[in-house]
């Protein structure tokens, strides 16, 4: 008897109380949003011409039709806050797809939706030349045809890691084929999308931020009414099923959802394939699995992760640039790999 | 009728694993389904949450098709506890004991203060309390089994159905478990209907005993008038001495062999 309450005792003691833990995890969300806001006023005073602090922050926010202004505000802000946008909405798009397939290996690129999403793209420029601004419909159709694909040919009660990621090579292997061929015979029609196709974001402008902004920020307004929902699903099928959550339905409605994120930030920045696995990971060892705090952890990771390493590639090599996607596998890649060595518990 | 089957038939693929099933559950009772392994009981109460669907018929609540009632609708009053959980590793006690409230969350409504209260008291009853910051991954079998049966709890059903509530726990976190229900019957007063394995501990913690084989229910009646040696002999396929338990009341028995199959 004395050892069962000695264990309880114990057990007890184990316990911390919510409050507490809420707040350490808001606290970690509150630093990355600063983290955020000054990632864009660091990066937009940075490159050929640089910035203090105090005068990017100037730049940023007074119109004075001063040259520091115009070189941020036309030329360095659009590409930061696009850079941004690309992060969040990978991140979430990622964040989703492990929701929905019930896998931590499932991303916007391991399972070869960035190439469907690619293809569609240009299969929309090639029938539009014209219509450049049709390009996010695209490529939102193809994420959301790739991930349906994927979803139909590796879901049995939860995505099995193996079916999901072969069929994801494959798929990506076929999209991919498909997209050099295109590349090589339609490469007049293809001019106008220069981001789109290299990947990166390389010359991108305001035009370019407009055209993605609504699609992802309808996306990034509808992940925050999801968390409830997420954490339901996480529970497993049946007992989703039996809380009253329509999960066939629900699952259905996320894959959209990760489409329109995923379609949006393809569009606009090409293949970047680093940031919707690692982000999504990295959050969940910092606030753990809950969605109500995993989705701004994303958020905000994301978009400082994208921001940082586009300036990077921005200002490392001058006269030239080194894709952003390039960065984030040298930075990303070793980061990712430490953290799984040192906190394996998951 | 409150609650039951109405002709319910289960077909996976061309293999039949229920064949018109017809029961009623009266309110307020603690029903168990025995049968032999792969006999469809299971199956059976899997058709209440929706996850196997009917080939044929329906299960009926408060004489309305389950159908005709929206999800939320029926999980505000039946809760279903599945065999096995596949939770997220980090979740806590409580965490996991508030998505219970889901149904009755409004859209657009965080938890209220009642919502609060009612996991609270979910836990109390539960002799979770002192428990509630743990992560779940880290209690005993019959711990985390209290936990979601707490969760249930919290959606405030007036029917639970739990599938094989006791698989893998050791006899005293079975008995714990099985006490906790019987006494979520007697103080809350809702119903239960589960599948057992162990036929001892069917007949102990059970009104009813509904027995299933080839595909259809074959005896229903108190513990007494179904754990025969007849009925041990011919559903499952044991010789079996029956004998008292005085302090609780119930009958109990001891499988003495196999049953000689005439070949």
């Amino acid at each position: 008897m004395t050892v069962r309450n000695a264990l309880k005792t114990q057990s007890a003691v184990g316990g911390r109380n919510t409050n507490g833990r809420y707040a350490r995890k808001l606290v970690i969300i509150a630093s990355l949003a600063a983290a955020s806001f000054l990632s864009v006023v660091v990066c937009v005073g940075i490159g050929t011409v640089r910035f203090s602090f105090g005068e990017a922050l100037k730049a940023l926010f007074v119109d004075d039709g001063g040259m520091a202004r115009l070189l941020v505000w036309n030329l360095r802000f659009p590409r930061i806050l696009t850079a941004g946008l690309v992060g969040v909405c990978l991140s979430l798009s990622g964040c989703i797809l492990q929701g929905v397939m019930r896998n931590n290996l499932a991303s916007p690129s391991t399972i070869g939706v960035t190439s469907g999403a690619s293809f569609v793209g240009y299969l929309t420029l090639v029938a539009f030349p014209a219509l450049y601004y049709l390009l996010p419909i695209g490529s939102i159709a193809g994420a959301f045809i790739t991930t349906m694909l994927i979803y139909a040919l590796a879901y049995q009660k939860g995505v099995s890691p193996v079916k999901m990621i072969l069929s994801g090579l494959a798929v990506s292997a076929l999209f991919g084929a498909l997209n050099d061929i295109i590349k090589t015979f339609f490469s007049s029609e293809l001019g106008n999308a220069s981001g789109f196709l290299v990947g990166g974001l390389n010359g991108v402008v305001w035009k370019d931020f407009s055209m993605v902004a609504p699609y992802a920020l309808v996306g990034i307004f509808i992940c925050f009414l999801l968390p409830a929902k997420m954490n339901v699903l996480m529970l497993g099928d049946e007992t989703a099923n039996s809380l009253g959550l329509k999960t066939e339905r629900f699952r259905f409605f996320l894959i959209l959802i990760s489409s329109l994120l995923s379609g949006a930030a393809i569009a606009v920045a090409g293949l970047i394939s680093f940031v919707g696995l690692v982000v999504p990971h990295i959050a969940r060892l910092l606030v753990g699995s809950d969605y109500r705090f995993l989705f701004p952890t994303s958020v905000f990771l994301g978009f400082v992760l994208v921001t940082v390493c586009d300036t990077i590639g921005r200002v490392i090599m001058p006269p030239g640039e080194i894709p952003v996607s390039i960065i984030l596998a040298f930075i990303g890649a070793p980061f990712f790999l430490y953290l799984l060595r040192t906190r394996q518990k998951d | 009728m409150y609650f039951g089957f109405d002709n319910i038939s289960v077909q996976y693929g061309k293999k039949r694993v229920l064949s018109d099933i017809n029961a009623e559950f009266p309110r307020g009772e603690i029903i168990t389904i025995i049968g032999q392994n792969g006999c469809g009981k299971s199956s059976l109460l899997k058709t209440v949450p929706r996850a196997v669907k009917p080939s044929k018929g329906r299960v009926v609540f408060e004489d309305k098709s389950l159908d005709t009632y929206n999800r939320k609708a029926i999980a505000q009053k039946i809760a279903y506890l599945p065999q096995v959980h596949s939770p997220p590793s980090d979740i806590d006690v409580r965490t996991l004991v508030s998505y219970g409230r889901y149904p009755h969350a409004r859209f657009g409504r965080g938890m209220t203060r009642a919502d609060a209260d009612i996991i609270d008291e979910a836990l109390e009853l539960t002799g979770l309390t002192a428990l509630r910051y743990r992560i779940l991954s880290t209690l005993s079998g019959g711990e985390r089994q209290r936990a979601w049966i707490a969760m249930t709890i919290t959606q405030q059903p007036q029917i639970l159905i739990l599938d094989e509530p006791t698989t893998y726990l050791d006899v005293s976190y079975q008995l714990e478990v099985l006490e906790l229900i019987r006494g979520l019957n007697k103080k809350l007063g809702i119903t239960i209907i589960m599948v057992l394995h162990d036929l001892n501990m069917a007949a102990r913690y059970s009104d009813k005993l509904y027995v299933i084989k080839n595909a259809a229910c074959v005896l229903k009646g108190a513990p007494r008038d179904v754990l025969t040696r007849l009925v041990l002999r011919d559903v499952f396929e044991i010789d079996a001495e029956i004998f008292e338990d005085k302090t609780n009341g119930c009958p109990y028995f001891i499988p003495i062999k196999i049953k000689e199959r005439s070949i």
